[in-house]
C-alpha cells in the first residue's frame, strides 16, 4: 500500500512539475525546490532579481494546483490588516470579518521585504499557525496553506529585512539564478509572441494534502537522523562539530526548526529518488536551501565576503571527514 | 526488520577481514619484535634462530588472526558500511531499524533485500593490501634480512671460510659438552643459579662460535675465563658440600647423645663409640693389660714395702744400715704411689672403655643399619674427595670414583632411608644434609666435566665426560695459527687413537689430538721458540723416562718435539 502511496507521490509530484515547466521556462531545480517545500508544508522564499519569472512560477503552481491564490505587494504603507483582514460595519450594523488576501491556498507576498516589520509580522501566525486572529477572533486559513514570498536582493533602500522569527518560518530559501542563455531565448520567443501557455490543473487541493501526508511516513534510519542533527548543530559556533570557519563566521546557528526542516524535506527528496527512506544524500541535498537563511553571520563574514551557502557546504563536508566507515576492514 | 540471513554473508566476510587484519596486526607486531630480536642478535645480547624468528612471527600470526576472528561486528555496523560502501543510500541500515508495523517497513524490506542480493560481500569488503600488510612483512624481511647478514659470512668477525667452519665445528662441540653436561636425559633436576649461569654462559659462547660474530682471539680469552669461572665454582661446590657433611655428622652426632643420656651415659667419650670395633677391642685388651701390668706393681711395691719394713724391725742393726733401710723404705714407697697412681688411672681407662662398651651397644641399633653403614661410608669417601677438590687437587689414589650412576645410587639409598624415618627429626636432619652435600658434589662433577671440556685441566671428572678434542687442534685446523709463522707452527694436528690408563669406569677407545703448533696467534713470545726448544726438549725426555708413560704416548711426545725442530 505503501509502495503505490509512494508511486502515486511521485508520478503527482511529476505531473505538476511537467505542467509548471510549460509555463516557467528553466529554473527547474527552483520549480522542484517550490514543489518540494509544498509537498513538505512549507513556505518558500524567493529571492532574486526582477523579471526572473518568481510571480510567474507561483502563479503557474496556483494553476495547476486548481487552489486558491492570492498576491500581496508589499508596500511600506502596507498595514496588517491589509494582509490578515479586518472587521468593518455591516449593513445589519454588526462587525464583520472580511478576509484578507491570506485566506487563500497559496499567497504570493511579493517584495516581502519592502513591507515594515509591523506588517510583515502579519505573516507569523499565519505561516505558523495556519490561522489569523483579528478582533479577538481566530480565523483558520484554508488547508492547503503555502506562502510563496519573494524579495529583491539588490535594492536596500526602503526596504525592511526580514526578522529573524520571520525566516526562520520559511521552510526552503532559494536563491533564482539568472536564465542561462538558451533558457532566456525560450523566454524571449514565449513571451514576446501570441502564443500564450495554456496551463491545466494536475492536481488538487486534496492531492496536496495527501502528498503531505505520504511524505511524512517515509522512515527515517537514526543514523540519517543523527547526521542531520549533527548538521544542524554542526552550524553552532559554540558546537564541538563546528568547523573552523563556522566558529570564526557564525553568530547563531540554525534553531531547532532547520533540523525539522531538514528531515521533511529528506523525506520528500527520497519519494522523489524511488527510494523509502531517507538517506544522508537527501539530507546534504536540502541542507543549503533549508539552512542558509537560518545562519546569522557575524560582520566578520560580511567583511570578507562569505556567504551561509559556502558555510553550510563546509559544514557538510566537515562532518563527512569525522564520519567514518563503521567498519573498518 | 530485514531477516539477519540476509546479513549474515556480509558479517562473516567481515569478520574473516577482522582475522585477516588481526593476522597482519600479529605479522607486523611480532616483525617489530623480530627485528629488534634479530638487531639484539647482529650485537650478540640476546641469540636468536631463523626458525625462532619464523616461529615467533607464526605465532604472532596465529593469535593475530584468532583474537581478529573473535571480533563480532554488529548487523547495525555492517548495514551502515554496506549502505556506505555500496551506496545503497542507507536502505539496509534503515530497514534493519524498522519494526513490521510501521509504515513503509515491507516497502523499505523488499527494496534493502532487492539492493543486498544486487551485492557481492568480497567486492564490498574486499581484502585491499595497504599500510599494514606492507609494514608486516617489511618488519619481517627486515628482520631477517638483518639477521641474514648478521650470520653470513659478511660479517663474520672470522677471517675466512675455513675459519668459519672450524669456528662452527667448535660451537658443535661446546654444544655436545653443554648438553653431556646439563642435559642428562634423565629427570630434570633443578640447577643453582650458579650453575644456570654457567650454563647460559656457555651457550653463549657457543652461539657466539656458531655465528662466528666473535673475534678467535677474543672467543679464547672467553673461555679461558669460563674455565676460571668454573674452577672458582668447583672448588665452591666443594666447600659447600664439605660444609654440608660436617653439619650432618653434627646432626647425627646430637642423635647419639642424646641417645646416650636417654640411657643415662654422660661423658661418653664419642672417639671410641665411633671406633671400629677391631681397633676397640684391641684398645680394650690394651686398658685391662695395663691394669693388670699395673695392679702387679702395686702388689710388687708392696710387698717389696713390707720386706725392708721386717728388715728394719731386726735387731742389731748398726745406725748406717737403719738410715740406709729408711732410705730404701722411702724409695719403696714412692714407687708404691706411683704405681697405685697408675693403678688408677688404668682402672679409670678401662671404666671409660667399658662404658664406651656400654655405650657401643646403645647405639648399636643406630650403628648396625647396613643401609646406614652404607652411607656413612661412602660419606668418608664423599668427603675425602670433596677435601681435594677444595684444594683444587687431583686424586689419582682414590678408587673407585663416585661416578654420576654412583652418585645417583647413593642419593636413592639416602631417600630411601629418609622415607622409611618415623618422628626421627634429627637423623631426618642428617639425611638431609647429605643430599645437600651430594646435590654440591654432582654440581661440582658437572662442573669439572666442563672445565674438562672446556680445556682447562680441572681435575677428575667425577660425573661428568671425559676430556674432548682438544681445542688448540681446532685453532690451528682453523687457520686461526699461523703455520708459516716459525713462531706460531708449522703442522696440522692429527687425530689419532690409542690405549690409555683410563678409569675402568669409563672404557673404550680416547680420542687424543697432536699438538704441532703453540696455541694462541698473535701473541708473540719474546723469546724466540728455537732457542728454548732444547731445554724443553731435554726436560721432557727426562720426564718420559722417569714416569711410567704407555710408549704410544711417548712417542708422540718425541714426535711433537721433532716437528718443532724442523
Amino acid at each position: 500500500m505503501a509502495e503505490q502511496d509512494a508511486i502515486w507521490f511521485r508520478e503527482t509530484f511529476n505531473r505538476i512539475r511537467t505542467e509548471v515547466g510549460k509555463a516557467v521556462v528553466g529554473q527547474d531545480d527552483i520549480v522542484e525546490h517550490v514543489l518540494i517545500g509544498m509537498a513538505a508544508n512549507g513556505h518558500v522564499l524567493l529571492e532574486g532579481m526582477p523579471g526572473l519569472g518568481k510571480t510567474l512560477l507561483v502563479r503557474s503552481l496556483a494553476s495547476v494546483l486548481s487552489l486558491d491564490f492570492s498576491r500581496i505587494q508589499f508596500t511600506p504603507d502596507m498595514m496588517p490588516a491589509d494582509v490578515t483582514g479586518t472587521n468593518i460595519l455591516s449593513e445589519s450594523r454588526s462587525f464583520e470579518f472580511r478576509k484578507g488576501p491570506i485566506f487563500a491556498n497559496i499567497v504570493l507576498a511579493d517584495e516581502i521585504n519592502r513591507a515594515t516589520p509591523k506588517t510583515q509580522s502579519a505573516l507569523l501566525e499565519a505561516m505558523q499557525e495556519r490561522s489569523v486572529t483579528v478582533g479577538g477572533k481566530r480565523h483558520d486559513l484554508a488547508e492547503p496553506f503555502l506562502v510563496m514570498a519573494t524579495q529583491n536582493p539588490v535594492e536596500q533602500e526602503g526596504t525592511y529585512p526580514l526578522p529573524e522569527a520571520q525566516l526562520d518560518r520559511f521552510f526552503f530559501k532559494l536563491l533564482v539564478p539568472y536564465p542561462t542563455k538558451e533558457e532566456l531565448r525560450n523566454v524571449v520567443l514565449r513571451t514576446t509572441g501570441n502564443d500564450s501557455a495554456t496551463l491545466q490543473p494536475v492536481a488538487t487541493s486534496q492531492d496536496i494534502i495527501r502528498m503531505r501526508t505520504v511524505s511524512r511516513d517515509v522512515p527515517i534510519s537514526e543514523a540519517v537522523l543523527d547526521f542531520a542533527l549533527e548538521l544542524a548543530l554542526a552550524t553552532h559556533p559554540d558546537s564541538p562539530k563546528a568547523s573552523k570557519s563556522i566558529q570564526k563566521y557564525v553568530r547563531y546557528g540554525t534553531s531547532p526548526r532547520g533540523a525539522q526542516c531538514l528531515c521533511s524535506a529528506g523525506k520528500v527528496m527520497a519519494l522523489l529518488d524511488g527510494r523509502f527512506n531517507v538517506a544522508k544524500e537527501d539530507i546534504k541535498k536540502a541542507a543549503v536551501a533549508v539552512l542558509r537563511h537560518r545562519l546569522i553571520l557575524n560582520y566578520e563574514a560580511e567583511a570578507d565576503g562569505v556567504t551561509p551557502d559556502q558555510l553550510v557546504a563546509e559544514a557538510i563536508a566537515h562532518l563527512e571527514s569525522s564520519d567514518r566507515d563503521t567498519i573498518r576492514v | 526488520m530485514i531477516s539477519r540471513e540476509y546479513l549474515v554473508p556480509f558479517i562473516k566476510r567481515v569478520r574473516f577481514l577482522y582475522a585477516l587484519r588481526g593476522l597482519w596486526l600479529g605479522v607486523l607486531s611480532a616483525g617489530i619484535i623480530a627485528l629488534l630480536w634479530s638487531l639484539l642478535d647482529a650485537r650478540g645480547v640476546i641469540y636468536a634462530e631463523w626458525q625462532w624468528l619464523v616461529s615467533l612471527i607464526a605465532v604472532g600470526a596465529t593469535v593475530g588472526a584468532a583474537i581478529g576472528g573473535l571480533i563480532k561486528p554488529s548487523e547495525q555496523a555492517v548495514a551502515q558500511s554496506l549502505d556506505r560502501r555500496a551506496n545503497l543510500k542507507d536502505r539496509v541500515s534503515t530497514a534493519l531499524e524498522l519494526s513490521e508495523d510501521q509504515d513503509y517497513a515491507s516497502a523499505v524490506r523488499a527494496d534493502a533485500i532487492g539492493a543486498i542480493n544486487e551485492t557481492d560481500p568480497k567486492a564490498i569488503f574486499p581484502a585491499r593490501w595497504g599500510w599494514l600488510q606492507s609494514s608486516g612483512i617489511g618488519s619481517a624481511s627486515v628482520a631477517f634480512l638483518i639477521f641474514a647478514l648478521s650470520s653470513s659470512s659478511i660479517l663474520s668477525l672470522a677471517n675466512t671460510p675455513t675459519q668459519q667452519e672450524e669456528m662452527k665445528k667448535e660451537a658443535a662441540r661446546l654444544d655436545n659438552l653443554r648438553k653431556a653436561i646439563f642435559d642428562d636425559g634423565s629427570k630434570k633436576k633443578t640447577l643453582s643459579a650458579d650453575l644456570q649461569q654457567l650454563q647460559k654462559d656457555l651457550m653463549r659462547l657457543q652461539k657466539d662460535y656458531e655465528k662466528a660474530k666473535i673475534d678467535p682471539k677474543q672467543a679464547l680469552i672467553r673461555k679461558e675465563e669460563l674455565a676460571k669461572q668454573v674452577a672458582e665454582l668447583a672448588k665452591q661446590k666443594a666447600t659447600d658440600a664439605l660444609d654440608d657433611i660436617k653439619k650432618g655428622e653434627s646432626a647425627l652426632e646430637k642423635l647419639e647423645k642424646a641417645e646416650l643420656e636417654k640411657a643415662g651415659m654422660k661423658d661418653v667419650n664419642m672417639s671410641d663409640v665411633h671406633m671400629d670395633q677391631s681397633d676397640f677391642d684391641q684398645k680394650m685388651q690394651v686398658s685391662e693389660q695395663r691394669k693388670d701390668n699395673a695392679e702387679k706393681q702395686v702388689d710388687k711395691m708392696q710387698k717389696n714395702l713390707d720386706s725392708l719394713s721386717q728388715q728394719l724391725q731386726k735387731p742389731g742393726l748398726s745406725e748406717a744400715e737403719r738410715k740406709e733401710l729408711q732410705k730404701q723404705m722411702e724409695e719403696a714407697r714412692k714407687a708404691l704411689d706411683a704405681a697405685k697412681k697408675e693403678l688408677s688411672e688404668a682402672e679409670k681407662q678401662l671404666a671409660n672403655m667399658k662404658l664406651s662398651q656400654e655405650a657401643r651397644d646403645v647405639l648399636a641399633k643406630l650403628q648396625n643399619d647396613p643401609l646406614m653403614k652404607e652411607i656413612q661410608k661412602e660419606l668418608e669417601r664423599l668427603r675425602q674427595k670433596m677435601k681435594d677438590a677444595a684444594k683444587g687437587e687431583e686424586d689419582n689414589t682414590w678408587k673407585p670414583k663416585l661416578t654420576k650412576e654412583q652418585m645417583a645410587e647413593m642419593r636413592k639409598k639416602i631417600e630411601a632411608f629418609l622415607k622409611s624415618l618415623k618422628d626421627d627429626k634429627a637423623r631426618e636432619e642428617y639425611l638431609k644434609e647429605l643430599l645437600e652435600a651430594l646435590k654440591n658434589a654432582e654440581e661440582l662433577g658437572q662442573c669439572q666435566g666442563l672445565g674438562m671440556g672446556l680445556g682447562a685441566g680441572l681435575g677428575l671428572g667425577m660425573g661428568g665426560p671425559g676430556p674432548g678434542p682438544d681445542n688448540d687442534r681446532m685453532l690451528l685446523d682453523s687457520g686461526m695459527v699461523n703455520k708459516s709463522d716459525p713462531i706460531q707452527g708449522k703442522g696440522k694436528g692429527t687425530p689419532t687413537f690409542a690405549p690409555t690408563d683410563r678409569d675402568p669406569l669409563r672404557p673404550g677407545p680416547e680420542m687424543t689430538f697432536e699438538i704441532k703448533a703453540p696455541t694462541f696467534k698473535g701473541t708473540r713470545s719474546s723469546v724466540p721458540y728455537e732457542k728454548v726448544l732444547p731445554s724443553y726438549k731435554k726436560k721432557a725426555e727426562s720426564a718420559l723416562k722417569k714416569q711410567d708413560i704407555p710408549k704410544q704416548h711417548q712417542a708422540r711426545v718425541k714426535r711433537y718435539f721433532d716437528s718443532l725442530s724442523k
